[in-house]
């Protein structure tokens, strides 16, 4: 379990944070949305023990501002949402990082060749010895991805559940990527281990979230089941615009559809027969 | 669920985008080239001594007596010995903590030499050099030889820490205001060495001018043991910081979360560089580019992975400087060039030749 309890912050004496509660089950994937500079980030950095905060964060029941940043790295990995790297790394080498930082599994075995398993695993196979400046911003996203899966490759180690924080994963990705990246998000939690992500898109969210955090002025307003937090009222008074949920024929999951503020225009052509009207 | 199981598979040999192989034999090949630039380093000079005079001496072969051997002797164990080893020791530590400036900024421009740290340095050691038996006379008493280096030590440590303070916020260093502080800072610790030049004597006058250029002629055993712990501990030190080193190029939040005291490891790194770089300059004067040349040639060859690219910069660092050694003293022979005026000359266009390089990469 990954605890936040009375977590509140504030930069110059600007309440960022206040009273955060989260909690992120094994298992379980765990979304936190929220419009821009709702707090969502600075919640992250807390999680992951980046910045100050009052009230308590906890990885497995134990004080996560007790650990030492090693022993927090075998339990949990987080995905930053870009990554510059000055120095002319190749795919592979970035990737190899993520194994001297954290615990991959119990036996040392395959450590070799997780690299090359975790660059196929993100859709990048083949991809190693090419020079990481010279992807796109969509592929070093996905490098970072499986840098991070190194670190923490087994869901559970010695019985204990591990942890992926990704910020904002999909933000620089096409469609299939996003499906990808957030599938191999569902495989971890559904192999036993915690996913925490923050997302922007409220569909992906609505496809593969079982928790739903939903954050507006460093506080979160609605917390619980996709249904439950997915719900017009809801999203128009946190999002401050219209939206309309509905139920996508199919999976069944729902589907959220932003409607325009604006008047609706006017179907008639835009003229020169109009002018002086 | 065997998703995330490892792999039972037999390993590759090599996954594509690996680079340690070649990182590994890249070493060895230095290794054997140390051991000859070492050999030339004892075997060329303008007294004609040679590998041949060395065997018959070291191996016991000549007669004692004969005035030549013993001529030899002197010129190779009391000058040249001592010169060589000073060279390894100050190249390794040039090249190593350029390797370490450059990974705790994540810039591969931060040399120490460029930035001020060298100046910090220098000012320690000429507060010595001409204080050291006046004013400052009761430390000196204290620290005997070790008085130069340590305080060169300690300048050396207080500009990289104000350099990091100054150009560092919030995890993330910017490029300009590194080098831009470099400048400050450097134009500041050169400005009170000079006052203290000012008020030399004409014996500390003379030392001043030629350490000023940066040379190993005035190498003796005296300056090893004075110089070598502080150089051989910084070298060895950043050796064993390699995976720090390598998170950090992720930036310092990636490199806390992959579970790197990140506190720790600037601390260790700073004292690593004031160390190599104080012991190195209070013994050889103002040495540049041999930071900036030695690690960027190796980047492009084996990888930026700190793992390899520390101990091939110490093995390249060292036969670079004492290559460089050897050609200040044959190529104007029998006067001697200044080691820090050859460096310089391969140093500087090799800068000019990463800027234009990397034009587009650093935008600033």
């Amino acid at each position: 379990m990954y605890l936040a309890r009375g977590v509140s912050n504030a930069i110059d004496g600007r309440p960022i944070l206040r009273d955060v509660d989260l909690t992120a089950r094994p298992g379980e994937v765990t979304v936190i949305v929220g419009p821009n500079g709702s707090g969502k980030t600075t919640l992250f950095k807390a999680l992951s023990g980046e910045i100050a905060h009052s009230g308590a964060v906890s990885i497995n029941g134990q004080d996560a501002s007790r650990l030492r940043p090693w022993q927090a790295a075998s339990m949990r990995a987080v995905l930053p949402q870009s990554s510059v790297l000055t120095f002319p790394f190749s795919v592979h080498e970035v990737v190899r990082l993520g194994l001297s930082g954290g615990l991959p599994g119990e036996d040392s075995g395959g450590r070799d060749r997780l690299p090359d398993e975790a660059l196929s695993r993100v859709d990048l196979a083949g991809f190693g010895a090419r020079s990481y400046n010279s992807l796109s911003g969509g592929e070093q996203q996905r490098v970072q991805l499986a840098r991070v899966l190194c670190q923490v490759w087994a869901p559970v180690l010695e019985g204990k559940p591990r942890y992926l924080l990704l910020d904002e994963p999909i933000s620089s990705l096409d469609v299939r990527h996003q499906l990808r990246i957030m599938d191999i998000a569902r495989d971890y939690a559904d192999a036993g281990g915690g996913v925490i992500a923050i997302l922007h898109d409220l569909n992906i969210a609505a496809m593969y979230a079982d928790r739903i955090a939903m954050m507006s002025a460093g506080a979160v307003v609605a917390e619980g089941t996709v249904r439950d937090t997915l719900a017009d009222a809801l999203i128009e008074r946190v999002f401050g615009c219209p939206m309309r949920v509905n139920t996508a024929p199919a999976p069944g999951t729902p589907f959220v559809l932003p409607q325009s503020a604006r008047p609706a225009r006017s179907s008639a052509p835009i003229g020169p027969a109009q002018r002086g009207t | 669920m065997t998703v995330f199981a490892l792999s039972r598979a037999p390993t590759r040999p090599l996954a594509p985008g690996d680079r340690s192989h070649l990182a590994r034999l890249t070493i060895a090949a230095l290794g054997v080239l140390l051991v000859a630039a070492m050999a030339m380093s004892l075997f060329t000079g303008a007294s004609g001594v040679s590998a041949l005079d060395a065997a018959r001496l070291w191996l016991g072969i000549a007669h004692p007596d004969d005035p030549a051997v013993a001529r030899a002797g002197i010129i190779l164990n009391d000058i040249r010995l001592p010169r060589m080893v000073l060279g390894v020791l100050v190249g390794a530590g040039l090249a190593v903590s350029g390797v370490v400036m450059q990974g705790m900024f994540r810039n591969p421009l931060a040399d120490p030499g460029l930035v001020g740290v060298s100046a910090g340095a220098g000012l320690g050691a000429v507060l010595f050099i001409v204080l050291g038996g006046t004013v400052l006379a009761p430390i000196t008493m204290h620290l005997g030889i070790y008085a130069v280096p340590l305080a060169a030590f300690a300048g050396g440590a207080l500009t990289t820490i104000v350099l990091y303070r100054v150009s560092t916020a919030r995890g993330q260093t910017a490029i300009a205001t590194m080098l831009l502080a470099g400048i400050a800072i450097g134009a500041l610790a050169g400005a009170v060495t000079g006052m203290l030049v000012y008020v030399a004597n004409d014996t500390q006058l003379r030392d001043l001018t030629f350490w000023g250029l940066g040379s190993l002629a005035g190498a003796n055993w005296t300056k090893v043991l004075a110089g070598g712990p502080l150089m051989a501990g910084g070298v060895l030190v950043s050796l064993t910081i390699w995976r720090g080193l390598n998170a950090l190029t992720l930036g310092e939040s990636a490199a806390h979360h992959m579970g790197v005291d990140v506190q720790r490891l600037k601390t260790i790194a700073i004292c690593a560089v004031a160390a190599c770089v104080g012991a190195a300059v209070a013994v050889s004067g103002g040495i540049g580019f041999v930071g900036i040349v030695v690690p960027h040639l190796l980047r492009i060859l084996i990888g930026p992975d700190h793992r390899y690219l520390l101990a091939a910069s110490a093995l390249l660092g060292a036969s670079f400087l004492l290559v460089a050694d050897a050609v200040s003293r044959v190529i104007v022979a029998p006067a001697e060039l200044p080691i820090g005026i050859v460096t310089a000359t391969v140093g500087g266009p090799f800068f000019l030749y990463i800027l234009l390089r990397r034009r587009n990469e650093l935008a600033w």
